[in-house]
């Protein structure tokens, strides 16, 4: 859906929106289009969401190591009682940031990843709907993750939990600019989430190929589009709450001042009314990655699509009908309690029924127990565990028992952890291939699964029995005589063996560069994604737009059925001619949507230092804003959007505009 | 290789033998925050919560780690197979089936859970349950006992076998106040008054913890509650309901050491010989110290006032007289990034550079406060 516009050469200059685009396009001057350049600027600028597929994910695995930095000085301060190791304010802003970066800077991220890379190659489309939208929403997630860190260098990280519970998060008693860092920070990552949440439904909507109807798209688009839509409706929740602890933090507003008649369950309500669709934003890009890569390696068709894919928009639905059990123990009276412990009870329904089709996916098929299977495999089991004792929160007088204990901390870690990112490293070993030509390594790719799995069970495992000895959550230390000791050693054991684990992926990435070639097709898989004429893509994605008849289009294509009911493998068709590039409308790249992102951490510490940087961010804001929108998204004298990747081009505008 | 089968199953039964004693050993010492040992009717109508959802729970697990391991192993494909298995799209009637049978087993446990929830909210007749109110602040809890004047900290008082109405509330952050073998959580949210009933079965001793994240001390704001047979708990308030005695033969160390206490008084209350002005701190007050030595915890709840033998641990207080952030973090003197401008917002017990006479004059003060 990329703008056709017109050049501004065709139209008599002077008219108002050409002369303004002529002016947008050459007169500004301060940059010229950034076309062709080879090296950083192609990434700086680019557009492509395959691209920007690529930096979100290295940039989420780079926030995933400071996260499990973070998480091993957590443990290692608490593997025996009463250690010194951490104070106890630096244990609190670093409990502070291991969360806030897993959930903000790590899992959302990841599912952004995969959508921007897989979405528009899944349903057969060019690019998204809003290239350079995209590319703004990316250097937002990274100026506003950069802007929260930079906190730990500027006066100490933000100290009042990732769910900041007002008071405690106001100026009088979280006196320091962490919290100010924290509220902005994630209002500017937010923005990255919105904008791309609207691309990627414009785009699943609109830009499918020819006869693939919604119920013919892949699983993981389907999921991916109800967690656009989550995050579409969830995000401007947490927005609102933000800016009302910026206001109080940094202009007096007295929203959550106590002494002034707030109620501090208001921030409670609005947290946690984001907080719990998050939940389902962070899950549900893992279990379509899975329901993805379950069928190919089992070599089956995912038991009961409509199930599954009905059972995922259910969960997006009822996700928003369950936030107060994250706080049975606020002063809820009976009524409300026992309306969301039965909400949250039935939302184990839709869970359990993809639960048991993956299995039956798996039933009676020849399994191929690849890497990817095995992370698939692990989410199943690991998830099932997390989804039980959710299970056992959603008997909400219990909760009053488990609530802010680490069973809970158990719980979100086996389904964020043992579900999501499971999930996200099935698919880093099932996509690897499709994004960079060659396979990850299978011998560390197995160390990689079994130490994460082992290390994963004895880090989280022990937490359940912590938790139902009364460990609360959220302590930087316990003393000799609380009985806690033995399991605490266990799981700092644990963690170190999975912080192994992440190191032997990351080895694994660097040692397979330069593996062998493997192929288009190296699972003999079913979705469009590996239709594409190389690997990587090229930045056209297919040279022909291949026109959809049925689920598993690509499947189809490889195999029919003969006269015995069986399925047997058909010869492959004759191949289409190919294709010019220059003759396919790309949408050029473009240097304003990284200008446009990083004013915003100037505007915001800004607001937390002196107007006057909020002044040169809103410039730098405002000259972006009017650059882009004086830009035309594909640059008219450039075939090909002048990607990189374009042949060597004759550059005569005739050929240019199909 | 040269170990052999049988030598490694023999290692790995030995390490699971080794392991299984650890586990054992560590179930040896009681936890005493143990939310599975109730002692109470209201932890125990919630231990039989637990009874009903952890086996349910369990059998799902089992049945589906089960499923996903037979799966795992059964259906792998073998080496030069190339044929497709059969292909199955689905099932309706099946999956209908799967899908109301999650139902079905969570409309059971919802039954009980609903039934619990409304018991569990259920408040005792007006005057039949004593009524304290909980009141939480960085970080510490104090006990007020509404109508008799008793205000004590860190240790409630609760006669066994009554019905005990908490109004829990804040002086500044959401707080938790929990004791989990008498009862589940219920924050204490400034601004509001929450109530929760509880009871104890027998008289003893019953620790807790905050459980909602209150800043920097956090892990330090414990909370516990001594059950004493009806009789004694009469006494008790008997005895509380007294002033403290405040006239000391002259230039005794205890008479000195109320002097020096009067630089505690900003903060610290005694009943009949001061009360707290207007306290410069977010929290308010400090514990009220009337009947010190009647407790068995001071600072946050965290340490014994009395050693095991049952003598004064004065090695201790002293050590928190001399500065109270090295036994539990505060923001009174060492975070000048926490404090706010002119050291306003000071939050726990500062460092009041007393001189090691003065101390001792004070702890002996201390101990007359009985």
């Amino acid at each position: 859906m990329t703008m056709l516009e017109k050049r501004p050469s065709d139209v008599p200059a002077l008219t108002t929106g050409a002369g303004l685009a002529q002016i947008g396009n050459d007169g500004l001057g301060v940059f010229s289009r950034p076309i062709d350049k080879p090296g950083w600027r192609s990434w700086i600028t680019t557009v492509d969401h395959k691209k920007l597929g690529l930096m979100y994910g290295m940039v989420a695995i780079f926030f995933l190591c400071v996260g499990g930095i973070e998480a091993l000085l957590i443990r290692y301060q608490l593997a025996q009682p009463e250690q010194k190791f951490l104070t106890a304010d630096q244990y609190n802003r670093i409990f502070t940031m291991h969360g806030t970066t897993m959930v903000f800077l790590v899992v959302i991220p990841l599912g952004a990843a995969f959508a921007n890379y897989m979405i528009p190659l899944q349903i057969g489309a060019r690019d998204v709907a809003f290239p350079r939208l995209n590319a703004f929403g990316f250097w937002c997630f990274l100026a506003g993750g950069l802007f929260l860190y930079s906190s730990f260098f500027l006066g100490g990280g933000p100290d009042g939990g990732w769910y900041a519970y007002s008071p405690n998060t106001n100026v009088v008693f979280s006196p320091g600019h962490g919290m100010d860092f924290w509220a902005l920070g994630l209002q500017i990552v937010g923005i990255a989430s919105l904008t791309g949440a609207i691309n990627l439904i414009v785009t699943v909507l609109n830009m499918r190929a020819p006869g693939m109807k919604l119920m013919k798209m892949p699983v993981f688009t389907w999921m991916t589009l109800v967690v656009q839509f989550l995050l579409l409706f969830a995000i401007p929740v947490i927005t609102v709450a933000l800016f009302l602890l910026m206001f109080d933090r940094s202009f007096h507003a007295n929203f959550f001042n106590v002494s002034k008649g707030a109620d501090p369950l208001l921030w409670e309500n609005l947290f946690w009314l984001f907080g719990h669709p998050e939940v389902y934003i962070l899950i549900l890009p893992a279990f379509g990655i899975v329901s993805e890569t379950l069928p190919v390696f089992s070599k089956k068709p995912l038991f009961g699509y409509p199930f599954v894919v009905v059972s995922g928009v259910a969960i997006g639905f009822m996700g928003w009908g369950v936030w107060a059990h994250h706080m049975f123990t606020s002063g809820a009276g009976p009524v409300t309690v026992t309306a969301f412990s039965l909400s949250t009870m039935f939302i184990a329904v839709p869970t359990g029924v993809k639960i048991i089709n993956w299995i039956a996916t798996m039933w009676g098929g020849k399994i191929k127990f690849e890497v990817p299977m095995k992370f698939s495999v692990s989410l199943v089991s690991m998830f099932t565990i997390g989804g039980l004792s959710g299970v056992t929160h959603s008997v909400s007088p219990a909760d009053t028992q488990q609530t802010d204990t680490y069973y809970i901390v158990a719980h979100f870690h086996y389904v964020l952890f043992g579900g999501a990112m499971m999930g996200f490293f099935a698919g880093f070993y099932y996509w690897w291939p499709k994004i960079f030509g060659y396979k990850l390594g299978d011998k560390l790719g197995n160390w990689n699964f079994w130490t994460m799995l082992v290390g994963f069970n004895l880090t989280f495992g022990p937490m359940h029995i912590l938790g139902l000895q009364g460990m609360p959550r959220r302590q930087s230390s316990y003393f000799k005589n609380q009985g806690w000791d033995f399991w605490n050693m266990v799981s700092s054991i644990g963690s170190s063996i999975l912080g192994i684990g992440i190191l032997f992926f990351l080895i694994n990435v660097w040692v397979s560069r330069k593996n062998a070639k493997c192929g288009l097709d190296p699972w003999d898989a079913r979705t469009l994604e590996w239709m594409t004429p190389s690997s990587p893509p090229p930045a056209h994605n297919f040279d022909h737009i291949p026109e959809v008849t049925q689920l598993d289009e690509f499947f189809y294509r490889k195999y029919a059925t003969d006269e015995n009911h069986r399925l047997v493998r058909v010869p492959d068709a004759a191949p289409l001619p190919p294709v010019d590039p220059r003759s396919i409308h790309m949408p050029s790249p473009s240097y304003w949507p990284i200008v446009v992102a990083f004013a915003l951490p100037l505007v915001a510490a800004g607001v937390i230092y002196s107007f006057w940087i909020s002044g040169i961010g809103g410039l730098m804001l405002l000259t972006g804003i009017f650059g882009w929108g004086m830009e035309p998204s594909a640059d008219p004298d450039n075939p090909y959007g002048g990607h990189a990747d374009a042949p060597a081009a004759a550059s005569t505008s005739e050929t240019a505009n199909v | 290789m040269s170990r052999t089968p049988q030598k490694s199953m023999r290692r790995a039964a030995l390490s699971l033998a080794g392991l299984s004693a650890l586990v054992l050993s560590s179930c040896a010492s009681k936890p005493p925050l143990d939310s599975l040992a109730p002692a109470s009717r209201r932890a125990r109508e919630i231990r039989t919560l637990n009874r009903i959802v952890f086996p349910i729970a369990g059998i799902v697990m089992v049945l589906v780690g089960a499923a996903v391991l037979f799966c795992v192993f059964k259906f792998r494909a073998k080496p030069g197979d190339d044929e497709m298995p059969k292909q199955i799209h689905g099932n309706f009637k099946l999956e209908i089936g799967w899908t109301i049978l999650p139902a079905v087993i969570l409309a059971a446990i919802a039954v009980p859970t609903v039934t619990t929830i409304w018991k569990l909210a259920k408040v005792p007749a007006k005057g039949t349950a004593l009524e304290v109110n909980v009141i939480g602040q960085q970080w510490w809890w104090s006990y007020e006992y509404p109508g008799t004047g008793i205000i004590t900290a860190n240790e409630m008082v609760i006669p066994a076998g009554k019905d005990i109405q908490l109004h829990i509330q804040s002086r500044d952050v959401i707080h938790s106040f929990w004791v989990p073998q008498l009862s589940g959580k219920k924050d204490a949210v400034p601004g509001r008054s929450h109530d929760l009933t509880i009871s104890a079965d027998n008289p003893g001793y019953y620790y807790g913890q905050c459980t909602e994240f209150c800043g920097l001390s956090h892990s330090y704001m414990r909370a516990s509650v001594r059950v004493l047979s009806p009789a004694d708990f009469d006494a008790w308030v008997a005895a509380q309901k007294k002033d403290a005695v405040t006239t000391f033969a002259p230039d005794s160390s205890e008479a000195r050491g109320l002097v020096a206490f009067g630089k505690c008084t900003g903060c610290h209350q005694i009943n009949g010989f001061n009360l707290v002005p207007v306290a410069d701190q977010v929290s308010g007050a400090a514990p009220n110290l009337t009947h010190l030595m009647s407790r068995a915890l001071f600072a946050g709840g965290n340490f014994k006032l009395y050693n095991d033998d049952g003598s004064f641990n004065e090695t201790l207080v002293k050590k928190w007289l001399r500065n109270p952030d090295s036994l539990m973090p505060m923001v009174a003197n060492n975070l000048k990034a926490l404090a706010g401008p002119n050291g306003s917002n000071k939050r726990g017990m500062p460092n009041l550079n007393l001189t090691e006479a003065e101390i001792n004059d004070i702890v002996a003060f201390l101990k007359t406060l009985k």
